[in-house]
């Protein structure tokens, strides 16, 4: 029995799952009725399906984000993509309410699967021109991916012309708020993209490959390996990740607002990403781990709330989670605590 | 004369392994004097020693009759020890002059102690340039300069903390001939002045050219020390390889060799690369084993990546089944059926943190393609059939290969190789850091494969093995090629074809 | 972001190991001019670029950017920018980059609000703690970076975190103000005027033609002992036309300053700040230490240079830096408001690559990063006065922040 437990705490979803539970636990014995769940107009309802429901689009975000990481890269403008994304497709799909023969409808000015493709289309695009900063020129990621950062806000503002756009299409909703078989519609969306990578990354090379420019790019190179397409083609995925996310969430808030759509989400992929186990250093990735990781951060973001600590401190919270997870993978730190910890044998010379 | 700098009973150890044992070393004031030995005879470790990057388990060191023991290369450079090493350890985004003095810049002003005088700096770095006969704008950045002076910008930087003895550390390996002869008038000139010179490099008749002395080391171990004059260049290449070169003819005939009327599978005509080889002519013909024989830096690995497509020449063509081919990258020339098993496998070659089985794998999926993936029961059958075949020891093909002994990792390099079915197999040190037996195991492969159709380049620093398994060996020295012998010759005509070069020079 | 390795092929043609026969003594040629502008093509094209966008500006504005009030309104809204952007750089030659500087900024303004505010304490020593919080933050952080080697710009990210929710903490969400008027004056004041006329502040006046002569006799002063040692690289004509241009820049701008209400103290400030960073960095022995650690760091430990420790005060500096910016915009603001920092750090981060500082650190000048810090300020001022939006804003912002990178990436890998 002991032997199974200490296997089991060696895997190293061990720590994500346990981290998971134990938030759990928190919030359940802070909210009554946090666990409960019941059907309720036609749909699964209760705060952990809140939860799942709004960690949705950082799920995603931490999926692409996860690769980019893995090829030893970072990508901090997917808030902005996210805010791109959201801007076209509320701008395709049109934000005027149109009365016609007295009943209320809505009109829009494209087809919403044309807006759809569209807006994931064009962050992928984002994404792309990421990758390409990065792989063909030579920028390094925090540099390149700091441009479109800046620049993304603005175009995203420039498609919503400075407004907010309100949203009225029906259908549009759906995509955030809507229920299939009584789960949030988002999940489904989720769990699509999840199982096209992963089926992918096990089912093709991608997986090997990208795993190998992590650990080690020269010696890919010399196997033989196009490390460049590699590493294009992961940042135009994160890229298209933070696209749909975006649909997610003007879905859910029925606005664009190109200015805080995907405020700050590249923080908490960063930090999803290595709370599941993948190394900022790159290599081997856990795309579970991710997931896992963003439903850690949305519990603790609940936990916050439910507790009554003002929103401000969940940025700090947040931000010294961040730091904990960070030293712990950084091995100089670890080194110094272990030269604290363990006091020289006697004789022996310190180095 | 009393030496300057005196070694003696030097041991180091790593983890058991003898690094170096009871070695000496004597440096006189006023001498230029070569350190040679093959790659892992212990020069570098030795060096390390003196420069204060690694402390000596045991043994004496005297700096000018005093006990000294530099714990580190700022402390061997406040001793008086100055090394100026192969890539060059300085800032190329700040000025000559102030490189001459990072660290130490002449002060003044009423801020004592913070405030540079850059007349002062400027006109002490010029000084320190002119006394080694360089003439140039001090202020101009450090990295708009060639490899050459910046080289001189190092020496002047030892110059200016008055070292006593200056160590180079292949110091010639990036200049072309001309930079090579500026640098021994400055060389020859601060022996004149009395500074002692440790020189370590491989190229024989640089050597000749300049050194007062030599000392060999092999195995890490002292072989001798001799005045130049009285070494003659095949009693060095003795001395550093141990033993003499038997008069008589090589070991087993070779194989059938292939017919001369094959065309080349591989033709270079004048492939060269600035800086690294000179235009060399070869060709490779499938089925037959050509052999790259040379001392350490003749420019065999340069070869066999300007081939591979990791490198780009600068003159002359490369041409696969008779038609001009330009490879910009390793992936191309695995299209073409070419394979390169690199010389550093830690660097270039095994992907640490992934299983035997993925790094076995990896080139034949690289060239397959994302989509057509091997199955997880196919990469292992492949992995496992090589792991029989080539014996490589693991507990299973998951394991990371970076837990593998230095020995089976490079076989499972050549495994991954093999596994591509390549049509020219380029081989570099295949059998470095592999025991008698494995070496052998591979030696035949070699054979198998060449006679099955494959075309083998092979790269290896024992002659022997080159000698044994070769129908023909190109051998180099110097960057360039020396020229061509038939397979079955003796060591002793591959040494005399190097040595004798540098007679006739 | 550091790099180890020195290319081991030329950038440039190689120059020959001997260039002049002659003797030491024998005066330099001065170079062709050709030649001299490529080395300096990055300066003097800074310099360049920033006089054409104020003279696009100035026509497509017709000719409100240059007036009086504009010009005191450009200079007090971009005070912060250049402020930071002195610290910034010191970062980035280091090797390193701080995306904290906006929300540490937003933070001190929340702190010296409250004190000020909320408390009455005294502006004088709420500042003085103010820029010390700021130090510490500073600390704070680069001990992260220095010594437990975490990388910059996660650490400086949670950073940013942090202090914006702290910020929002202090604040409760609201505007604290409005601030002592003493404290104001740092921003939005003027210098005294004991020599004043009527319509001419003269002694602002007076402060500009000093400050022109003393530049041209520092510049000829040094050009002179550089011509004792023989190391007079620049052309005379050019060395003539920058400074008779800087010299009647200064000039023209403290006349038409004078003509509205004089020298903004900030101005002062920033004046001060900046010639105490170039000097800094230009000519004492920790400036220079910088850059080697920037340059090549293996080599900079070898020389002796304590790397690590330099890395750490780069930080404590920028901290310091942020806070005083926080104090400049929140006197200017006359509150202090939760949105306060918010997107500084990709202005200064632009001015300073705009100014020519590499990704790669080692490389970057503290007048550089002004120009650039003084090229988006014109650019925020210009297209605001023109009615671009915000968006449109952004976007070019991102546009020249992307060239200027391009710049520095294309010249590394030629």
């Amino acid at each position: 029995m002991l032997k199974h437990f200490s296997m089991l705490m060696k895997h190293r979803l061990a720590w994500p799952v346990i981290t998971l539970l134990l938030l759990l636990a928190v919030n359940a014995a802070f909210n009554d009725g946090f666990l409960h769940i019941e059907w309720r107009g036609g749909h699964l309802y209760g705060s952990l399906i809140d939860i799942l429901n709004r960690a949705a689009p950082l799920m995603l975000v931490s999926l692409g984000m996860t690769l980019v990481i893995a090829t030893r890269g970072i990508d901090i403008s997917v808030g902005a993509v996210v805010a791109i994304a959201a801007a076209l497709a509320a701008w395709m799909i049109g934000g005027a309410l149109v009365v016609v023969d007295g009943v209320a409808t809505h009109v829009t000015r494209f087809p919403m699967p044309l807006a759809l493709i569209a807006a994931v289309a064009v962050a992928a695009l984002c994404g792309l021109w990421n990758g390409m900063l990065v792989a063909r020129v030579g920028m390094q990621p925090i540099i390149a991916t700091l441009i479109l950062m800046v620049a993304g806000r603005g175009i995203a503002q420039l498609i919503t012309n400075g407004q907010i756009i309100t949203i009225y299409y029906g259908p549009y909703f759906f995509l955030g708020s809507g229920y299939l078989l009584g789960l949030p519609f988002s999940l489904f969306i989720v769990a699509a993209v999840f199982v096209a990578l992963y089926l992918a990354i096990t089912r093709s090379a991608l997986g090997l490959f990208i795993q190998s420019v992590g650990i080690n790019p020269e010696a890919s190179r010399v196997a033989g390996v196009k490390a460049r397409a590699i590493i294009v083609g992961v940042y135009a995925f994160c890229g298209a990740c933070a696209g749909v996310a975006g649909l997610l969430i003007s879905s859910n808030v029925k606005s664009a607002d190109g200015n805080n759509a995907g405020q700050l989400i590249e923080l908490d992929a960063i930090l999803a990403v290595t709370l599941g186990g993948t190394l900022l250093t790159g290599g081997k990735f856990s795309l579970v781990g991710s997931m896992i990781g963003a439903l850690i951060i949305q519990t603790l973001t609940y936990a916050i709330y439910s507790l009554g600590v003002p929103p401000e401190i969940n940025l700090v919270v947040k931000a010294v989670v961040v730091f904990a997870v960070m030293l712990m993978q950084s091995a100089e730190f670890r080194d110094s605590i272990r030269a604290l910890v363990q006091k020289p044998a006697r004789g022996e010379v310190r180095a | 004369m009393t030496p300057i700098l005196e070694l003696s009973g030097i041991d180091k150890q790593f983890a058991g392994v003898n690094a170096l044992r009871d070695v000496q070393l004597r440096l006189f004031p006023g001498e230029i004097h070569a350190l040679m030995g093959q790659n892992g005879a212990g020069k570098s470790t030795l060096i390390k020693v003196l420069t204060g990057v690694l402390e000596s388990s045991r043994g004496d060191m005297r700096l000018a009759g005093e006990a000294i023991r530099p714990r580190s290369p700022l402390d061997a450079q406040k001793l008086g020890i100055s090394t100026v090493y192969q890539e060059v350890n300085l800032c190329p985004n700040l000025s000559v002059a102030e490189n001459v003095f990072a660290g130490r810049y002449p002060r003044c002003g009423a801020l004592q102690g913070f405030r540079i005088d850059w007349a002062e700096v400027h006109r002490r770095a010029r000084e320190l340039l002119a006394r080694i006969g360089l003439e140039i704008d001090v202020t101009q950045l450090l990295g708009s300069c060639s490899v050459a002076v910046q080289q001189l910008v190092a020496i002047a930087r030892a110059l200016g903390v008055e070292s006593k003895v200056l160590i180079l550390d292949e110091p010639t390996s990036s200049l072309d001939d001309d930079e090579v002869q500026k640098l021994f008038a400055v060389l020859r000139r601060l022996r004149g002045e009395g500074m002692a010179i440790l020189f370590i490099t491989h190229f024989l008749n640089q050597v000749y050219a300049v050194s007062d002395r030599i000392t060999v080391l092999r195995n890490g171990q002292w072989v001798g020390e001799w005045p130049a004059a009285e070494l003659g260049p095949q009693a060095l290449i003795s001395a550093m390889l141990g033993r003499e070169f038997a008069a008589t003819a090589g070991a087993a005939a070779p194989m059938a060799a292939a017919d001369a009327h094959t065309p080349a599978l591989l033709q270079t005509t004048g492939l060269g690369q600035t800086g690294h080889l000179h235009p060399i002519d070869l060709n490779v013909r499938a089925g037959e084993v050509l052999g790259l024989a040379g001392l350490l830096g003749a420019g065999r690995t340069e070869l066999a990546r300007l081939l591979f497509g990791l490198e780009a020449p600068d003159s002359g063509t490369l041409s696969i089944d008779g038609k001009n081919v330009r490879l910009a990258n390793p992936a191309d020339a695995v299209e073409h059926g070419l394979a390169l098993c690199p010389e550093e496998r830690k660097t270039d070659g095994i992907v640490g943190e992934l299983s035997v089985r993925e790094n076995i794998a990896l080139a034949l999926q690289a060239r397959q393609g994302v989509r057509r993936f091997m199955s997880h029961a196919e990469q292992t059958a492949l992995a496992e059939k090589f792991v029989k075949s080539l014996g490589i020891k693991c507990t299973n093909v998951e394991m990371p290969i970076g837990l593998l002994s230095g020995g089976n990792q490079q076989k499972a390099m050549i495994a991954r190789w093999l596994a591509t079915d390549p049509r020219l197999l380029i081989l570099d040190e295949p059998t470095r850091g592999i025991d008698v037996a494995a070496k052998q195991e591979i030696m035949d492969e070699i054979l198998r494969l060449a006679q099955a159709g494959m075309a083998v380049l092979f790269i290896s620093s024992e002659m022997s093995e080159v000698v044994r398994v070769s129908n023909r060996i190109a051998v180099l020295r110097d960057r360039r090629k020396v020229g061509e012998l038939p397979g079955g010759s003796s060591e002793a005509a591959v040494y005399e074809l190097i040595a004798a070069e540098h007679e006739h020079a | 972001m550091q790099s180890d390795k020195v290319a081991a092929t030329p950038l440039v043609p190689p120059t020959p190991a001997a260039a002049t026969p002659a003797a030491a003594n024998a005066p330099a040629a001065p170079s062709s001019y050709t030649g001299f502008l490529k080395n300096n093509l990055r300066e003097y094209g800074m310099l360049i670029s920033l006089v054409a966008i104020m003279g696009l500006f100035q026509y497509l504005t017709d000719g409100t950017l240059l007036r009086p009030l504009n010009l005191t309104n450009l200079v007090l809204q971009n005070s912060y920018i250049v402020i930071m952007a002195l610290g910034m750089l010191l970062v980035i030659v280091a090797g390193h980059i701080d995306l904290s500087v906006g929300s540490v900024s937003g933070f001190i303004g929340a702190v010296a609000a409250v004190l000020m505010v909320q408390y009455e304490w005294n502006f004088v020593a709420t500042s003085l703690l103010c820029i010390a919080v700021g130090a510490a933050i500073g600390a704070a952080q680069g001990w992260f970076v220095a010594f437990a080697r975490i990388p910059s710009f996660i650490v400086t990210l949670a950073g940013m975190l942090v202090f914006k929710g702290l910020a929002l903490a202090l604040l409760a969400g609201q505007s604290v103000g409005p601030f002592p008027e003493l404290f104001q004056k740092l921003s939005s004041g003027f210098i005294a005027d004991p020599l004043g006329g009527e319509t001419l502040r003269t002694t602002s006046l007076l402060i500009g033609v000093v400050a022109a002569v003393l530049l041209v006799f520092f510049k000829v002063r040094g050009r002179m002992n550089l011509a004792k040692h023989d190391m007079v690289t620049e052309p005379y004509l050019f060395f003539l036309l920058k400074n008779a241009a800087f010299a009647i820049i200064i000039l023209a701008f403290s006349w038409l300053m004078s003509t509205y209400k004089g020298l903004p103290n900030v101005l002062i400030v920033m004046a001060v700040l900046i010639v105490a960073y170039d000097f800094v960095t230009t000519r004492t022995t920790v400036g220079r230490r910088i850059y080697a650690l920037g340059g090549n760091e293996k080599a900079a430990r070898l020389s002796g240079i304590k790397t690590q420790r330099l890395a750490f005060l780069t930080f404590v500096n920028m901290g310091a830096l942020a806070a005083l910016a926080g104090l400049v915009f929140a006197a200017r603001l006359n509150t202090a408001t939760p949105k306060a920092g918010l997107g500084f750090e990709l202005d200064v981060i632009a001015a300073c690559f705009i100014g020519g500082a590499s990704a790669s650190g080692g490389v970057g000048k503290v007048m550089g990063a002004v120009i650039g810090a003084f090229i988006m300020g014109v650019m925020n001022n210009g297209m605001s006065i023109l009615g671009i939006g915000i968006d449109y804003q952004q976007v070019i912002k991102g546009l020249v922040l992307l060239a200027a990178v391009f710049v520095d990436v294309y010249n590394k890998n030629k």
